[in-house]
Order: C-alpha cells, then structure tokens, then sequence
C-alpha cells in the first residue's frame, strides 16, 4: 500500500533521511525503530507533506504522491498522529475531533465520533473540556482519535509512547492490538523498541538516516543490531 | 453636564462599533495568519470613497452602496493577498517583509487617493431619522451602526464557535503545525480570513463615513486606533477588540468635550504605548 | 591595517571635496548636497536599526522632528545662532532613542514597528496642538543662520552650510565604522540575528540594543537639526510619515546593513525629485512603489551592487593574521588561577523545573570536576535540553541550586553566566550565515579584554592592542577546530559538520571554563562525529571542562570520563561509560519496560 523508494530528505544542509526504501502492505503494523535524530519523524513528515523530499518516490495506493499538499493526501486516507500530541489546547475535545473530520464516506459527523469514544471512553466523558486540561496520556488518545476521525487508509504515529506513564503506555499498546486487528494499516516510529515490537508485525532499524537493518519482530529482538543502534557497542 | 456626558458616551458606542469591526479584522489576520497587516487602514478608507462615490456621483441608495462598496473591498484585499502577503510571508524574516510590503500597497493606495480627490472632505448623508429616549438622541443612522455591528459581531461568534471553518481558523491560530497535519487546507483558510477582515474594515469605512466626513486621510487615523484597540485588547483576542474598542470610541467621544481633538487622540495612543511597557500581552491575552 | 583605513578615509574624503567644489559653485547644487547630506543622515539612523538590529521603525521621524524642533525652539527661545543649537538639540533624541530602547525589550517585531509609528504620530500631534509653543501648524520661523565671521570674510551662507553638512556626515560616517570594526556594532549584529546566541558568548543583548536605539535617536535627531537652517521653517510635518517612509526606503534602495547603502539612498532621494519635479504630487506613490519593487527583486538593496570591501564588519580582517610564532596558549583565562583545590567546577544540586504544573525536570543532582567530560545522556523527552538550559542560566530553576566556580548561577541572565565562565552551545547550529567564519568567532571574543566605546570611536592604542588580541584568539580558535584555511568563507556555505565545528570555535573564542554543548553530533556522518570527539579529547587535554548532552550514545561512550543518565526527568545512574553500559535501568530506559522473555534476549 504504502512504497518508499530510495528517499532523501535534508533540512538545509543537514542530510536527514538518506537512501531509505520501505514497504508496507494493508492490513501491516510497521514500525521504525532507531536512536532520537536517527530520521524517523523526519520520515512520517515527508509522507505526510509536511517536509519535502530532496530524492526518491512515494508510491501510496498506486499513486504517486510526492507532489501533493498535506491537506491532498488526508484526503486520499493518510493520517499523522504527530509526536508532541499537538493537540488544540483551546478547542474542546469535540471541536479536535470535528477537525479530523475530513473523508466522511457517507458516515456522519457524529457517527463517527461515536465510534470513536467507543473506543476511547475517556474521550467520551471529556467531550466538552478544553483539550489543554486533559492529562498527557487523554492527550495522546484525543490525537489518535483525531486522526481515526478520518477513516484513514494508512495510519502514521510518531512516538505515541513518549513522556508516558507505563499504564498509559499499556493502555496504548492494547489500543495499537485492537486497531490491528480491524486492520488498519499502521507505520509507527518509536524509540520504545520493546512496545514496539511487541505490537508490530515487521520493523526497520533507522540509524543516521539510515536503514541499517530490517526484518520480522521477533527477529529484530534477536538481533544485537537494536541494542547496538542505540547503546553503542557494549 | 451629565446629560452631556451620557449622550456622548452614546455617540462614542456607534463611533466605537466602528473601531471594533476594523480592529476585529486587524486582530483575526493576527491570530490566524500571524502578521501585522499595514494596509488595513486603506480597507477602512477605500469602503467610505466607493460608498460617497456610489451615494453622490452614481445616484445609488445608501444601503446599495454600502454592500457594494462591503464586496469590493473584499475583492481588493485578495488581491492585497496574493500581491503583498502570500509571495513574500514564508521567507526568511517573513514576517518583516509582510509588514514593509504590506506598508508599502497601503501607502501607495493612500497617496494614489490623496491625488486624486484632493484633501477637501466631503459628507454623504447617512439614514435620516432621530431616536430619543430619557434625554438622549440617537440618530437612525448611528443607531443602524450599533445594530449591523452588533449583528456582524454575533455572526463572528457564531462562526469561530459553532462552525468547521471557524474551528479550522482557530486551529491554525492555535497550532499552525498540527492544523496543517489534520489536513486543514491552510493557504484556503488564510485568504479567506485576510478577505473577512478587509471586509469587516470596509464595512466600518462605508457605515461611518456618513457620521465622520471622508477624507482620505481617515484610513491612517484609524488604523493607528485600531492598532491601540488591539494591542490593549491583545493580539488575536476577540473579546479584546470588541471590549477597547467601544471604549476608544467612547473615550474619544467624552474627551473631545474637554480636550481639543488633537491632543485627545495623543493621549489615547499613549495609552498604547503605557500599555505596551506594562503588559504587552494586552488586557486580555492573546487567544481567538 | 593602518593602510586600509587610511584609504576608505580618503577615498570618502577625495569624494566629499569633489562634490564640494563643484557643489559650492552654485547655491541651488550645494543646496542639494544639503539634503543629501541630511537625507543620508536620517538613512544612516534608520538603518542602524533596522540594518544591524533587526527592528523595522515606521516612525523614525519622531526623532527627526525632535531635533529639528528642539534646534528651533533654543534658536527663538535663547536667541542663539541655529548652528550653535545643534549638537543640544541631539541631547532630547538620544533620550528618545534611550526610552524607545528600553521599550523595544518588552516587545520586538510587529509591536515595535506599531509603537514607533505611534511615537512619531503623538509627536506630530503635539506639534500641531500645542499652539502657544509651537504655533501648531504655522510652524516655527528660525531667522536666516548666517555665522558673522564667515560672513564677512565673503563665504556665502549655502557654502558654510554645506561644509558643516558633509563634514558631519564624513565624521559619522567614520564613527560608525569604527563602531561596527569593534565588539559595540559586533554585538548589534550578533543580536540581530539571534539573541540567544548572543547571550550565550556573554553579550549583554538588553544593554546593545538601548545602546543602538539611543546612538540611531541621536542620530536621527542630528539629521533633523542640520535641516533647520536650510528650510528655516519648522512645521509639524517633520514628524509625518513622510519623512519615516524616506528614512526607510532609503535604506531599503541603498540596502541595509552596509554603510554606503544610506549614503547612496541619501543621494539618490536629493538628487532624483528635483529632476522630477512634475512629479511632486506623486512623490509618496513612487516611494510606496519602489519599497514594494526593492523588496520583492533585490531585498540586499543597490549596495549589493558594490565590490564586497565595504562588508558590515569593517575592511580590517584581511589584514591581521595571528601570530603562528606564539605557542599555543591555555584556554583558560588567563588572569584566573587554576583552582587548587578539588572541589568540583559545576555543581548541581537537586535542581529541578516545572512548566505550568508539569515537571520537565526533577531532582537533578550530580557534579562535574575540572578537567572532565561528562555527558548527559537520555531517551527522548528525558529532559536533557532543560537540563543544560537550566545550567547555563536559560531557564532559573523552579528550586535547587545550580553553583559554578563558587557562584550561585539561579536567577542570573544568561550573558552574565558565561561571564563567569561558562558558555553553551546550541542544538539547532546557531551561526551568523552571511559572515565569514572568522567574523562569526570574533562575535565570540565580545568578553575578551574588555573596551569603551569611546575607545572604539577614537581608536585608541589600548582598543587597537585589544581589537588585535582578539582577533588574534579568533584565528586560534579557528585553527584549534581546523578551520584555518576556511576563515574568510561564509559560514552558509560550509558543509554542515564544519558548521557545527565553527559554532564550538565560537564558544571557545570567549575563552570559557567550561563548555556545555547541545548535541554537537546530531547529523554529524561517522567521519565527523569522530573529527567531534578528536576535538573534544584536545580541548579537555588543554584544561577544558566539558559537559555534552548527546544521543549519539557510542560517541559519548568513547570521550566521556563519566555520564549521567535521565529518565521522565531525573536522574537514573552516573557512572563511568563501562558501568553505565551495564546498567539494568539504563538499559530498561533505552529499550523500553520489557515483557516476558524479551528482556532475556536483549540483555545476552
């Protein structure tokens, strides 16, 4: 479903993805895994359009998708859950919600929404407050719920995990099983190697901007490569 | 003395509605878009010249040339938008050129004017009629400024609070970065705000042009009051705009019985610059 | 050096006697160089701050004005020749320019744009109202400004007149030059482009900034005052925004930043609308134009036209080269003995920080002896950029105490932190793209030997001796991190691991203790990151402390004596890299909480 081809992305000077080539098909949890300022955000940003590329294809569905506006390929189904949450302090929980609100297919504003604080009670029961006054794991459920607002074909998250209590970071998990198996194809950068592995079908192991290895999960938590890219050699 | 004061402070509401509307469109390209537009001023002054060129030379019923002179100014600030603003806010320091080259159209619309018709003011009559209540007069005309205003504010509200587009404004005044990743078509709901504030300073010009003479230097004088209007009010703050600047009109209005006009205004714009040393954040903060 | 200064002296001099003479031949062209000279006056003015601080003013007429009106209100209240009101008049507008300066603190960008335009209106106002002072808008008349000696010796008016003018310009034009060939208009650039930076090398940015809005008011004000005696007529249209939009475009056709920038706007504006004439009425319309046209196709301004010698930062550079002969000296300062004893360099203790009810970071505590490399390590969002902000006096600690050399460091600004010492680096490379390498270290030498302003006006032996040791540390510290033969190169154009490079030189270039750098590795190849550490392992062999927060773990691992790790805000372990490596909690940090057998497998 989603083809990276041999991408490179630089900020300026500084080259951030460099030569990267990743595939992911329906139904698939993805994940990248890799040390922070290895490239991983910068790679979700690029298929989400908010970073250009410098290099290389973005196949998705078919379609080539290089050329395309962020708002464009939220259209044609791809979501972000952005690391940080970013979620609209000042917006009510139902204002965020109705701002991802953006591929109805024939459902309604408020099904949708059902659906989604069927699968987040916590949302349900925080609809009308001010999303800055939710505690940082309803945050991060508000942001994954925003995007599932949108029926999104490929779903992206960047460190979902991140300045989480461990029962949070479980619940999340849990809710990450539950997506898969309603099949959502999703790609997940995490630094959290264990959750993320323990969650995803395959994963990549991004280093320098970098594919520097790949391969099943329970191979990749075999493997020393992981440790390496993170600890150095012991 | 009272009475005095009181009626003034009535005329200094229409005046002040005024203000709000233009200092309403200041503040929400400030909040979404996040820059300073130095052309606002020419809304304002371009919505009172059509409207007395429609009034006087092409014979048009005044609420016909109110609309009018409402849609063509919101056609000139689109293209204010694509000239001035959208080739020259996303480069290094963006922000400043916006202002420069903002700045710079306003001037030229100013001086192009100023040539043009001259300085000799002229007046257009605005809706006759005379209400009273207690001791106090209103006339029609002020009195349909206090009511389009109050309508055009209800409306604001009711589209930042009650619908997408408005919530997709706030977003992008909130988090620019995470409107753009919902897929909040960003460029679209930019034009769309800058065209609504130009409109809403248009508007201003057309209403109170019958009650305060046209010259063409109107839109300076008022762009400096909207500009104290939202500074006090604070930057991308609704409530603020609204709040200063019926104050400012009504301030300006009680003044002038005691002050000599020039030496009102300076007073009210050094409480712009009081305001900024003490709390540059405005009396409200800065939210949508 | 002498010659190079000497030349650009005479090369403005041999112009300025040129068109003297041919300009005394006729009162009507002295009278345009006049205002050419007061017009370049007014550009030099506006593009001190906009050029070298950044601030866009919309109303620097109200320092013109001021002048002109303090000239005419001495001349008629006093009864003085108008020239003789002059230098006075500056008084009231460098104290303008002083409260403006303090006021540009609180609010920057759009908001001083908007107060400077307010300024100049509640001025004309003023003007215009306050008729038993001013007569409002008749304007005050200043009778003819003839000097009686001259007079009699058979010099006409507009001759003396135009002397005066030009010879003011030459003399500031001079001072500022100097200015800016000194740490004072260094400091105005470096805070320009980026205040944290700045403050990081020990600029004191508040002080910079009142200093530069008090000398452009003055400026201005001298501008406004030596047009009273050409015009004669003092009305409240000198504060309009006629003469704050010439001030403006002047510098925006000229181009900012450079000083023969407003001195060609000057000319142009003088020269051009006389031989325009028919189109007077239009004047304001052409000037909206050519702003608008200058922004949009050639931003830099004509002055970008010129051969680069006349760059911002003075002709001086090629001409000092540091002196190879010496040995290489001790980084550290050296009027400040080594300590003795051994208690620890930097010494936190329990600091913590809190953003609105968050806590960002706990309980942080550990010390860092002379002479080490510690390294600050973490899984992301860990805190470790709070941390080093709050060690380096960017942030204040919501409690505990954070000590260097003996000092309490809480609540001090920035600029005062590396005063005592200690300097940091930043994550995102924070450079001066458009200088040159050597330019943007000798930005980092502002603490060194220490100079006045009048010093850096007149020239004086003691400033050359400190301008040139400077400069002298500058080439070291090039030469320290290798860059050498990259001196003259515009920072932008280095490739991005020299950058990082050059950022460290300017650091050292204040000649720091201690050295905090943010992330110095990140998007450093394998290559680079190891030229990284060879540099660092130098620098500690030359008695510097070095603290580095850094996720290139490996490379950490190899140059640190010890390291501390934080998690969710705290500190997990310190300890040599050997333990740390082996550390269960550490690797749980990393790796993340681990279920059932997976642990087992990682940890083999």
């Amino acid at each position: 479903m989603l083809e990276i081809q041999n991408l490179q992305v630089c900020y300026g000077r500084v080259t951030a993805v460099r030569d990267v080539s990743i595939a992911l098909r329906e139904g698939e949890i993805v994940t990248l895994v890799g040390a922070n300022g290895a490239g991983k955000s910068t790679l979700l940003k690029t298929v989400h359009g908010i970073v250009p590329a410098v290099h290389g294809n973005l196949i998705f569905e078919g379609a080539d998708v290089a050329k395309l506006s962020t708002a464009e390929r939220v259209q044609l189904g791809i979501a972000l859950v952005p690391e940080g949450r970013h979620v609209f302090a000042n917006l009510s929980v139902e204002a965020n919600l109705e701002l991802g609100f953006t591929r109805p297919g024939g459902s309604s504003f408020k099904e949708r929404q059902a659906e989604v604080f069927d699968f987040f009670p916590r949302l349900l029961e925080r609809r009308t407050q001010k999303a800055g006054t939710l505690s940082g794991g309803e945050q991060q459920m508000l942001a994954i719920g925003r995007a599932l607002m949108s029926r999104p074909r490929l779903l992206m998250m960047d460190e979902p995990t991140l300045g989480l209590a461990p029962v949070i970071i479980k619940l999340i998990k849990e809710r990450l099983q539950a997506l898969k198996s309603k099949g959502y194809a999703i790609l997940l950068a995490e630094q959290n190697v264990h959750m993320a592995l323990s969650v995803a079908d395959r994963g990549y192991v991004i280093s320098n901007g970098e594919v520097v290895g790949s391969g099943s999960s329970s191979e990749l938590l075999q493997s020393q490569d992981v440790q390496r890219a993170y600890l150095g050699a012991a | 003395m009272l009475d005095l004061i009181a009626q003034q402070v009535l005329n200094g509401l229409s005046l002040g509605m005024g203000y709000v509307l233009v200092a309403l469109g200041l503040t929400l390209v400030f909040g979404v878009l996040h820059i300073v537009n130095f052309a606002h001023g020419v809304f304002y002054m371009l919505g009172g010249l059509i409207t007395l060129l429609c009034v006087t030379k092409l014979g048009l019923p005044l609420t016909l040339a109110l609309v009018l002179a409402t849609v063509c100014v919101g056609a000139i600030a689109y293209l204010i938008d694509i000239i001035g603003v959208r080739p020259v806010a996303h480069g290094p320091k963006g922000h400043d050129t916006v202002m420069l080259s903002t700045f710079a159209i306003g001037l030229f619309i100013f001086e192009v004017t100023l040539v043009s018709w001259g300085t000799a003011p002229q007046r257009v009559a605005g809706y006759s009629g005379l209400l009273t209540f207690f001791d106090l007069t209103l006339t029609v005309h002020r009195a349909t400024v206090l009511v389009v205003g109050a309508v055009l504010l209800a409306a604001i509200w009711f589209t930042l609070n009650k619908t997408k587009f408005g919530k997709q404004m706030r977003a992008l005044a909130e988090n620019p970065f995470a409107a753009r990743v919902v897929g909040v078509p960003v460029e679209r709901v930019g034009s769309a705000t800058f065209i609504i504030a130009g409109a809403l300073a248009g508007i201003a010009g057309a209403l109170l042009v019958p009650i305060s003479l046209f010259t063409p230097l109107i839109g300076q004088n008022v762009i400096l009051k909207a500009f104290v209007i939202v500074v006090m009010g604070g930057m991308g703050s609704v409530v603020g705009a609204m709040v200063c600047g019926l104050a400012l009109g009504v301030l300006e209005a009680v003044g002038s019985i005691y002050i000599p006009a020039g030496f009102n205004l300076a007073l009210i714009y050094s409480t712009l610059l009081i305001v900024l040393l003490i709390r540059p954040k405005g009396l409200f903060g800065g939210r949508l | 050096m002498r010659n190079h200064r000497s030349s650009a002296i005479a090369g403005i001099g041999a112009l300025a006697l040129c068109a003297l003479g041919f300009a005394l031949s006729s009162p009507y062209y002295s009278s345009i160089a006049v205002m050419a000279g007061v017009f370049t006056l007014l550009g030099l003015s506006v593009n001190l701050v906009f050029g070298y601080l950044g601030f866009v003013s919309f109303g620097h007429a109200a320092f013109f004005g001021l002048g002109a009106y303090t000239v005419a209100l001495l001349t008629l209240g006093l009864g003085i020749s108008p020239w003789l009101a002059v230098p006075f008049a500056i008084i009231p507008t460098l104290a303008l320019g002083a409260l403006v300066g303090f006021a540009s603190l609180r609010v920057g960008g759009a908001y001083f744009a908007i107060a400077s335009m307010v300024t100049a209106e509640i001025l004309r106002l003023v003007a215009g109202n306050w008729l038993d002072v001013t007569r409002g808008h008749l304007g005050l008349i200043v009778p003819s400004a003839q000097i009686p000696i001259l007079d009699s010796i058979g010099i006409p008016s507009t001759a003396y007149q135009l002397v005066i003018v030009v010879s003011a310009v030459v003399l500031v034009y001079v001072a500022l030059r100097r200015l800016f060939a000194s740490p004072v208009g260094r400091s105005w650039i470096a805070v320009r482009e980026s205040v944290d930076l700045a403050e990081s090398i020990g600029i004191p940015t508040v002080r910079a900034r009142v200093l530069n809005l008090t000398v452009s008011g003055g400026l201005a004000g001298l501008a406004g005052a030596l047009l009273v005696p050409k015009i004669l007529v003092v009305s409240p249209e000198l504060f309009g925004a006629g003469y704050s939009s010439l001030g403006l475009l002047m510098v925006i056709l000229g181009g900012k930043g450079t000083l023969i920038g407003p001195v060609l706007g000057g000319t142009i504006f003088a020269i051009v609308p006389e031989l325009l004439r028919i189109l007077d009425d239009y004047r304001g319309a052409l000037f909206a134009i050519l702003i608008l046209l200058m922004i949009r196709i050639k931003p830099d301004g004509l002055a970008d036209l010129l051969p680069t010698a006349l760059s911002p930062l003075g002709g001086e550079r090629r001409n000092e080269k540091a002196d190879q002969s010496r040995p290489p000296a001790r980084l550290l300062q050296a009027d400040r003995p080594v300590r003795p004893d051994a208690r620890p360099l930097l010494t936190v203790k329990n600091a913590s920080k809190s953003f609105a009810g968050v806590r960002a970071v706990a309980d942080l505590t550990f010390t860092v002896q002379e002479g080490e490399i510690v390294g600050l390590i973490g899984p992301n969002g860990a805190g470790k950029t709070t941390s080093l902000k709050l060690i380096s006096g960017f942030l204040t600690p919501s409690s505990g105490t954070v000590n260097f050399d003996g000092h309490e460091l809480g609540q001090r600004p920035p600029h005062e932190v590396a005063a005592l010492g200690l300097v940091r680096t930043f994550q995102h490379t924070e450079l001066y793209g458009n200088l040159s390498a050597v330019d943007n270290v000798m930005i980092g030498t502002h603490l060194l030997s220490p100079t006045t302003l009048i010093g850096a006006l007149l020239r004086t032996a003691h400033f050359r001796s400190t301008e040139a040791q400077r400069r002298a540390t500058a080439h070291e510290m090039l030469g320290l991190v290798g860059l050498a033969d990259k001196a003259d190169i515009r920072a932008s154009d280095l490739p991005y691991g020299e950058q990082k490079l050059l950022a460290i030189a300017l650091a050292l270039a204040a000649r720091p203790r201690a050295l905090l750098l943010d992330e110095p590795a990140a998007g450093l190849n394998h290559s680079e990151a190891l030229r990284l550490g060879k540099l660092l392992q130098e620098l500690k062999s030359r008695g510097l402390t070095i603290v580095i927060v850094e996720h290139n773990v490996p490379l950490v691992m190899s140059i640190c004596d010890r390291v501390v790790v934080l998690h969710h805000g705290e500190v997990v372990t310190v300890g040599t890299p050997f333990e740390v490596q082996r550390n269960e909690t550490v690797k749980a940090a990393y790796l993340g909480m681990a279920d059932d057998h997976a642990e087992d497998v990682i940890l083999a």
